[in-house]
């Protein structure tokens, strides 16, 4: 029941009440957010530790330009941002080290059964995807390996609509090209996805 | 609808943001269209299946980030703080009312320095004009003439007193003031011994004229008070009595003068008031040898004037006579009887002056 009250309140209510000082607010942002920013930025650095490291970065800076967010705005689209920011950061860092390119594993790997190093971490968290009770383990797996796959510009915005619900017209502000680009990427992801799945649709089929 | 706008907003009826009209258009178009109808389905169930599993993170993170959060701001930057100030004020320096009264502010001052600085009118000075209708340029011109007189008066008898007398501060121009001083001085003097001169000649009714002059050239001047003094006397010695004390009383303002002027305006009084008692034709028989005395006991100057001037007094006293006779209300003889002894008496007090 506390849930549900929690919930009729909206994130740009208790972002404003952060503002005033609540650190209570703040506190109900994090739960409500924490797992689906950590999920975006997962499927884009595919590394459960490092993705937890950044949503923590990312909180930090929500908190250090809490003065910076306008109310006419919506918290999801301005978080996000700030998440993409924090994951671009990251991924740019990380090539700079010169460390073994995550997608590497794919693009090296003859076919699709070589497993990414995203697929060997998330193993590691056997309680993954509980909520999709309806769809299998199984075809949990494909989804996340296909979306891990997508072209880091359609992947981005797959991410942002799906995990983060940003409008399109958010996503064009936030990633910085018109909205027309946006749905065009949405479509060309979900048609790849379609393609990845499509020996899956019976049995999704037949879960339904 | 066509397949051209179902591709420009198949993705927006797949995630909720299109317009109820538009969709219901959207789902008519994709049941008679084929290929719009196979990429709809498609697109749907694949939203519909392809949803990502969330996965959960760590159960510590939530604690985590809450720590690292209030870590980050007991530690905040001071330069993030100032910019965080700067964006409080930011924010309200922005509100209407301070916005309103900013406006507000910058008006009136800006107005406030308009007016100040209206266009051609720096640098100038208002226009003074003087009694004589020439403009004065500036304040300190005006003042350099209204400081040159004084010394004139001082500078005749002992002009080097004058000079001490003067200000230090503005020694060159008191110089300057001295030399004009000096130069009035010489002149009121010529002027003074022209009119003397004239009255010796002519008579003290054409000398008048040029006394008076002397008082209106080198006012405030000893020459000045002199020629009047002269005139004073030569309008006695006509008979304008009345002028004669007018001269007097304006003697009395000066220094050389004043007890003599006093003491003439005091004899001219009592010789009235015997006049006026002792009766029109006693005092119309007085006038005749009255003017006699004066000159047989004044000065040289008094003395040699008496021939020229006894004639004269005949014609101007006449005709004064005429005049007054004239402005009389009445005009008869009867007004003459009391216009005699005032002149009598005019005439009378000569005697008493010459013992001075």
């Amino acid at each position: 029941m506390a849930s549900i009250s929690r919930e009729e309140v909206t994130d740009e209510v208790l972002m404003m009440r952060f503002q005033g000082g609540d650190r209570a607010a703040f506190a109900g942002l994090v739960r409500r957010h924490k797992t689906n920013v950590y999920n975006f930025i997962l499927r884009q650095v595919r590394a459960p530790q490092i993705a937890e490291d950044l949503v923590q970065d990312v909180f930090v800076k929500i908190v250090q330009n809490a003065a910076d967010f306008k109310h006419e705005a919506r918290f999801s689209t301005w978080a996000y941002a700030i998440a993409r920011n924090v994951c671009i950061d990251h991924l740019r860092k990380a090539a700079l080290r010169r460390h073994p390119s995550l997608d590497q594993a794919t693009s090296t790997s003859s076919g699709e059964e070589g497993p990414t190093l995203a697929e060997r971490t998330a193993d590691a968290h056997p309680t993954a995807s509980v909520e999709r009770v309806a769809i299998g383990a199984e075809l949990g797996h494909r989804i996340t390996h296909a979306v891990e796959r997508l072209p880091a510009e359609q992947r981005e915005v797959f991410l942002l609509r799906e995990i983060g619900h940003v409008p399109f017209k958010d996503i064009a502000e936030i990633t910085g090209v018109p909205e027309n680009t946006v749905k065009s990427r949405m479509r060309y992801a979900l048609e790849r996805l379609q393609e990845a799945l499509a020996e899956y649709e019976d049995y999704a089929r037949a879960l339904r | 609808m066509d397949c051209q706008k179902f591709d420009q907003v198949v993705m927006d009826a797949l995630y909720e943001e299109l317009d109820e009209l538009t969709y219901a258009a959207l789902r008519r178009h994709v049941e008679s269209c084929a290929r719009c109808g196979e990429a709809w389905n498609g697109l749907r169930a694949t939203r519909e299946v392809a949803m990502l599993p969330l996965e959960e993170p760590s159960p510590g993170l939530e604690d985590r980030i809450l720590a690292a959060v209030t870590d980050a701001q007991r530690t905040t930057p001071w330069h993030r703080k100032a910019l965080r100030a700067l964006a409080w004020a930011g924010s309200h320096a922005m509100r209407p009312q301070l916005a309103m009264a900013a406006l507000f502010f910058l008006v009136i001052g800006s107005s406030l320095l308009l007016l100040r600085a209206k266009p051609g009118t720096v640098g100038i000075t208002p226009v003074r004009v003087t009694e004589r209708g020439v403009p004065a340029p500036d304040e300190g011109d005006l003042q350099a003439p209204a400081q040159a007189p004084p010394p004139p008066i001082a500078a005749a008898p002992m002009a080097a007193a004058a000079a001490d007398v003067a200000e230090g501060a503005k020694k060159s121009k008191d110089d300057a003031a001295d030399k004009g001083a000096a130069k009035e001085t010489e002149g009121a003097g010529k002027a003074l011994a022209e009119a003397r001169a004239t009255r010796d000649g002519s008579g003290c009714d054409a000398s008048l004229r040029l006394y008076d002059d002397i008082g209106a050239r080198y006012p405030g001047t000893p020459q000045a008070a002199d020629a009047m003094w002269e005139a004073a006397q030569c309008q006695r010695s006509l008979g304008n009595t009345d002028r004669a004390r007018e001269l007097y009383s304006a003697l009395k303002q000066s220094d050389g003068y004043k007890a003599r002027a006093e003491e003439a305006l005091q004899e001219s009084e009592t010789a009235n008031q015997t006049n006026n008692a002792g009766g029109g034709l006693v005092a119309n028989r007085a006038a005749a040898p009255a003017p006699a005395p004066p000159p047989a006991a004044t000065s040289t100057v008094a003395a040699a004037g008496k021939p020229a001037g006894k004639p004269a007094p005949a014609t101007p006293t006449a005709e004064e006579e005429a005049q007054r006779a004239k402005a009389a209300p009445g005009g008869g003889p009867g007004r003459n009887v009391n216009a005699a002894p005032k002149r009598a008496a005019e005439q009378h007090p000569a005697p008493a002056n010459a013992a001075y």
